[in-house]
């Protein structure tokens, strides 16, 4: 997992700070830092491929931005609110794709043979959840983050965090519940 | 397994599992993921090249964007705007339920205490009730430490904070009381400590000051409540192993003392079932389950239907002990056409029948406006609240009294209120 980390000069850092090199931070921060995000939008997308996009979209966007993070310790934050973002957007597209190709949306091949049938049920009524409700619960319940976690990462406040996850908790219950009766 | 919150991880985890750690691909920065994803140039000049055609002509342009650049570029970077929803942290100036009178209107007449204690990162400050002007600020003892918790005695006047600090995390204790300026007096280090700060979920120091609550979650589903004297440290404890755990999906109030102090109500949560059991403080500790009785039933996520209000994880005993709030919600209307409609405020339950009692700020929604969601001090009639809820677009801490809220402060962010201590 090495990055190559001489594409680009890195981007000229303030003036009379000696910050390290954008492409080493950002590069250390994926190697520490990448398997977990992939696995989070995996989460989220079902699809391997897509969630590596997402997540290779998410550092680019950092390292472009690198020298305008006015706190490199919330680069993590901020790297995750871009991959809940591109997954929002994948989503979208896809079902979009999905309502001109007359399918109904879904995750990959590989995603199906890999995941067992009662995990995949649960997957998928995640996934017809509103945007804002399914990443609640999958910050808190497959990441485990706190309210305030949560909070900055989808930038709403603790309130809508909790009213959402209290929301996406009990619309999952409706849908499981009909799905077995 | 048939409880969502588990099969939720369970099945995440199904899913993540499928990325293995050797199989992450190497991170590609802009110009090599540009290069792979064929964005060359058609007609074979370098990307260089072309960039330095194009910028001999738009040169012009670009120092009359340059200027912009450099006014955007003194704003910090933030995380990347939330995308989906309705813009959550933008709002009004006011919530959209009844207001009542003005805060001053509260603390003069008694009703609510005219201070507070909240917690930054560093320090605990405490902070006038009406209009949050700072009195004092008290820091933590250790170098590097941080004030985790704030509990209030009945006075409203005495406190204990917890402060976690040094290399093992350890939780240590004092207890100080805000004379009639507002302002402290000595703090004195209280003669106990918990491990380690994340183990410590809740604390509650009794009406009177003299003891204080404190719920302990440690390994292997070993969950404690523990009881300290302030005065000698000695303890007694109360425990349970399995899957339930004291508290709910959030950090919250889960342990709250009647004024009796006979009686210590705490949040129950198993097989996604809340219920708020009162434990007899009388014996001398031992099974937390068979000290303590069910006495309601705040929320059960598989069975919708069981409970009349679905409560969030925070919860108070009203001071006499009669009765538990807590903030909630519930279906108004199920419509057949796929609509629903919810109501939401602070349900008042029967600690005997568990039946609902009276609702405190009883408001319809529309869509998820408002939504209560903390619950943070009562008076001892149960019905004067001091609570939190959601907008018009923003959280507010406020005074609920009948179906009036009157918010503590109009400004945008929470500020100091959002971890007040009353």
């Amino acid at each position: 997992m090495k990055a190559n980390a001489t594409d680009l000069p890195p981007p000229a850092g303030p003036a009379g700070v000696a910050a390290p090199p954008a492409a080493d931070a950002v590069t250390a921060l994926y190697q520490a830092h990448a398997l977990g995000l992939i696995r989070l939008a995996v989460v989220m997308l079902g699809d391997r491929a897509a969630a590596e996009d997402a997540v290779q979209e998410a550092f680019c966007g950092l390292y472009r931005r690198w020298h305008h993070l006015s706190d490199p310790g919330k680069a993590l934050s901020y790297v995750r609110s871009s991959v809940i973002n591109s997954c929002r957007t994948a989503l979208r597209r896809r079902r979009r794709q999905a309502n001109l190709a007359g399918d109904p949306p879904g995750e990959s091949a590989e995603a199906r043979a890999l995941v067992g049938e009662e995990h995949r049920q649960v997957l998928a009524a995640i996934r017809t959840l509103p945007a804002r409700q399914r990443e609640a619960l999958v910050l808190r319940f497959y990441l485990d983050l706190d309210e305030e976690e949560i909070a900055a990462s989808m930038r709403i406040s603790r309130g809508t965090v909790k009213s959402t996850t209290s929301r996406a908790l009990a619309a999952l219950g409706r849908i499981l519940g009909e799905q077995q009766s | 397994m048939n409880l969502i919150e588990e099969r939720i991880r369970a099945a995440a985890r199904a899913a993540a599992d499928t990325v293995t750690p050797d199989s992450v691909p190497p991170l590609e920065l802009p110009a090599a993921r540009a290069r792979r994803l064929g964005r060359r140039h058609r007609n074979g000049r370098s990307p260089d090249a072309t960039w330095s055609l194009w910028a001999a002509r738009l040169a012009p342009l670009a120092a009359a964007l340059a200027v912009a650049a450099i006014l955007i570029a003194v704003v910090n970077l933030s995380p990347p705007a939330y995308q989906g929803g309705p813009a959550p942290v933008t709002g009004t100036a006011k919530p959209d339920v009844p207001l009542g009178p003005p805060v001053s209107t509260y603390v003069r007449s008694g009703q609510v205490p005219p201070y507070f204690v909240t917690r930054t990162p560093t320090d605990a400050v405490v902070h006038l009730t009406d209009g949050g002007a700072t009195v004092a600020t008290i820091r933590p003892s250790l170098p590097g430490g941080k004030v985790v918790a704030v509990t209030a005695a009945g006075d409203d006047r005495t406190f204990v904070l917890a402060e976690e600090g040094g290399e093992r995390k350890a939780v240590t204790f004092y207890q100080f009381r805000l004379g009639s300026s507002g302002r402290p007096g000595a703090l004195t280090r209280l003669p106990m400590s918990v491990a380690d700060g994340k183990s410590m979920t809740d604390m509650a120091l009794s009406p009177d000051g003299t003891r204080l609550a404190i719920a302990v979650a440690l390994g292997g589903g070993l969950q404690q409540v523990r009881l300290y004297s302030v005065q000698s440290g000695s303890a007694r404890i109360w425990s349970a192993t399995g899957s339930g755990t004291i508290g709910g999906r959030f950090p919250a109030r889960s342990l709250s003392w009647a004024a009796s102090q006979r009686t210590l109500a705490f949040n129950w949560s198993i097989h996604q079932t809340e219920t708020v059991r009162l434990l007899d403080i009388g014996n001398s500790g031992g099974s937390l389950l068979a000290a303590s009785q069910p006495a309601v039933m705040l929320a059960a996520t598989t069975e919708p239907g069981r409970i009349p209000y679905r409560c969030l994880d925070d919860m108070l005993i009203t001071p006499n002990g009669s009765a538990i709030v807590c903030p909630g919600g519930k279906i108004r209307n199920a419509g057949k056409n796929g609509t629903t409609t919810y109501s939401t405020g602070f349900p008042e339950f029967s600690v005997t029948t568990g039946s609902l009692i009276r609702i405190t700020g009883y408001w319809p929604q529309k869509g998820d406006d408002p939504y209560v969601y903390d619950l943070i001090w009562s008076d001892a009639s149960g019905q004067v609240l001091i609570g939190a809820i959601t907008s018009a677009g923003r959280d507010w801490v406020g005074v609920i009294s009948g179906n009036r809220f009157t918010p503590l402060s109009n400004q945008q962010s929470l500020g100091a209120y959002q971890f007040g201590t009353w």
